[in-house]
């Protein structure tokens, strides 16, 4: 009786031994695979041409420690450093600014109705930053007015006036425009993906070098992230220099992903048949014990 | 460590993940319930949008009953000619299924109708499992001499209503002759829940095969498994095609835990005192189906949230 429990105990680890093992395998197969199509090597930030306007003085040199990041199956965020010279500008404060792809958002609204709570309006939300970060090596209005501030497009601000809002569900009320808004930077910044003025991650050594870093969330959109660093030396622009960071998915997770979009109906039979196979094959390892 | 489920578009500990598994197959291991109805709400607990946690219960619920279906199938207690009925209710149902939540998603509402579906559910299934529980718990300890009605007797009156639906056809494995009309609406239903509540629907099915229809218990079981396999790959690949929602990393993630959690489940049911743990399942039951209802009733701390779940694409 023992021993055949313990003969029994010892098929179904050996079996979910080589479960685990297969899985594995097919895992690190698709992976190996993928890896021929894309290109894991991290890029050279100096490959990226830097955009540097002629009308400012020269003299502010950035760079990053990556220019590009693969979402594969094991991403959960990355970390970027970034380095730069304020050269000859004689700059007293950084300010950095990461600009991430505009996207189209849909919104719902909640209501009360009756007892419950639901969806009473849906919005269409045009020119929202996936991302949107603001370093600065001193508090903003310290560094510079509102106006400048306007015009380099630097604070939630310069956000909310490019957004274009279109109810499409329920009465468009021009009072919920402030709600919206409030509504769409308190999802963003729980997310981590929005913050202005943050001062922690910046400071300026020596008056000639500054590093610091962005967080890249594990739901990271595909697309160009755009990095402006600017000068200012008592108030006005002294340099100006912008790194770019690619995004993009990249190995099984991207095949997955873009499988699931592009051929819907293959993914789902697959999806099927994989699960049948799948408890089919754990069912027959584990047969000894089950009944 | 973690990993990246590509269709919920999030990172997630892979332990969490295999453990919520693991979790919910012990419990359906030691209770012979499917568990399918405590998975998904608790895939929305930790992050996962309703529709994505839904539609990957289906997908993983296609394994976990796969092959339960195909041990019933070779010992002969699926009765085919009733599961086939059932089927064509279930195949229809989940398809429709699917649409209504395409539809609801469209309009925001997805969420707020799943969870007032599991608030019904859940207090449904709970209340009659602690109820239950309560009297054999109860009976056992002698202190209640009130003889809880057997099933047998009840099947008796239920039989003769649906005898006197049209469409009566002899199902020779369960040897019953009844109506196709309540088993393919019994189906439509089960194959509803599927697609809105990412459930096998076991919970329902087997109580209205054996009290209503009138089955033997073994062949309601396994006719029962035998549905849910193909519902369930029909409501994965309808989900697949039409929402977009089914993410297989997740349902395989689940799918080893819950297939261990199972094994150990069915082991330590031997060592555990059934009637007493059935109490305390109906409690987590019940708790869950608080927590959904509050969900629904309390001022929400966001007014504004994303359509679709994430940032859309």
């Amino acid at each position: 009786m023992e021993t055949r429990a313990k003969k029994k105990r010892g098929r179904a680890r050996a079996g979910s031994l080589i479960l685990l093992l297969a899985l594995l395998g097919t895992a690190v197969m698709v992976r190996a695979q993928a890896g021929y199509e894309v290109n894991l090597e991290p890029k050279n930030a100096a490959d990226v041409p830097a955009a540097t306007p002629a009308h400012v003085p020269d003299g502010c040199v950035t760079d990053s420690s990556k220019a590009e990041i693969s979402v594969g199956l094991t991403y959960h965020g990355d970390i970027i450093e970034f380095f730069g010279t304020t050269g000859d500008t004689g700059a007293d404060a950084v300010v950095v600014i990461l600009r991430s792809p505009v996207e189209k958002v849909k919104l719902n609204q909640k209501g009360r109705v009756g007892p419950v709570w639901m969806s009473v309006k849906q919005h269409e939300v045009e020119n929202v930053p996936f991302m949107y970060k603001i370093h600065a090596s001193r508090p903003l209005a310290e560094i510079m007015s509102a106006e400048k501030a306007k015009e380099l497009g630097i604070g939630f601000d310069s956000i909310r006036s490019h957004l274009k809002i279109h109810t499409i569900k329920g009465l468009p009320d021009p009072a919920d425009e402030e709600l919206i808004f409030n509504g769409l930077v308190k999802l963003k910044k729980k997310q981590n993906l929005y913050k202005v003025d943050d001062q922690e991650r910046i400071s300026i050594k020596g008056r000639k070098l500054f590093k610091h870093y962005f967080t890249f969330p594990a739901a990271a959109k595909e697309g160009d992230y755009i990095v402006d660093t600017f000068l200012f030396r008592e108030g006005q622009l002294a340099g100006q220099s912008s790194d770019t960071i690619n995004v993009s998915k990249v190995g099984l997770e991207a095949k997955i992903v873009r499988w699931a979009n592009h051929y819907p109906k293959a993914y789902g039979i697959v999806a099927v048949l994989i699960a049948l196979s799948t408890g089919l094959l754990v069912g027959n390892i584990f047969k000894g014990g089950a009944h | 460590m973690n990993v990246y489920l590509p269709i919920a578009d999030m990172s997630i500990n892979i332990f969490l993940v295999v453990g919520i598994g693991g979790l919910v197959g012990f419990l359906s291991g030691l209770f012979g319930v499917g568990g399918g109805f405590l998975l998904t709400p608790l895939m929305m607990m930790i992050g996962i949008q309703p529709a994505v946690a839904a539609a990957s219960d289906s997908n993983q619920i296609v394994a976990s009953a796969s092959s339960g279906a195909f041990g019933h199938w070779r010992l002969g207690n699926v009765d085919l000619k009733m599961g086939i009925i059932i089927l064509l209710g279930g195949v229809s149902g989940g398809t429709v299924g699917v649409q209504l939540v395409k539809y609801l998603r469209a309009v925001g509402n997805f969420e707020f109708y799943m969870k007032l579906l599991y608030v019904l559910m859940l207090g449904l299934v709970g209340g009659a499992m602690f109820v239950e529980s309560l009297k054999v718990v109860l009976k056992s300890r002698g202190t209640a001499a009130t003889a809880a009605p057997g099933g047998g007797e009840m099947t008796k009156p239920k039989e003769g209503i649906l005898s006197r639906l049209p469409l009566q056809m002899n199902f020779d494995k369960s040897g019953i002759r009844t109506s196709l009309i309540f088993p393919f609406l019994i189906g439509f239903a089960v194959g509803v829940l599927a697609a809105m509540l990412g459930v096998g629907g076991g919970f329902i099915m087997v109580p209205s095969m054996i009290y209503i229809i009138g089955m033997p218990t073994i062949s309601a079981i396994g006719t029962d498994l035998f549905q849910i396999v193909i519902t369930s790959a029909n409501v994965t690949f309808m989900q697949a095609w039409q929402n977009h929602t089914v993410d297989i990393v997740l349902a395989l993630c689940l799918l080893i835990g819950s297939t261990l959690g199972a094994q150990i489940g069915v082991r330590a049911s031997k060592f555990f005192r059934g009637e007493q743990i059935r109490v305390l399942l109906s409690v987590i039951v019940l708790i869950m189906m608080v927590k959904l209802l509050l969900d629904l009733v309390l001022t929400p701390a966001d007014l504004i949230s994303f359509a679709k779940g994430g940032g859309g694409h």
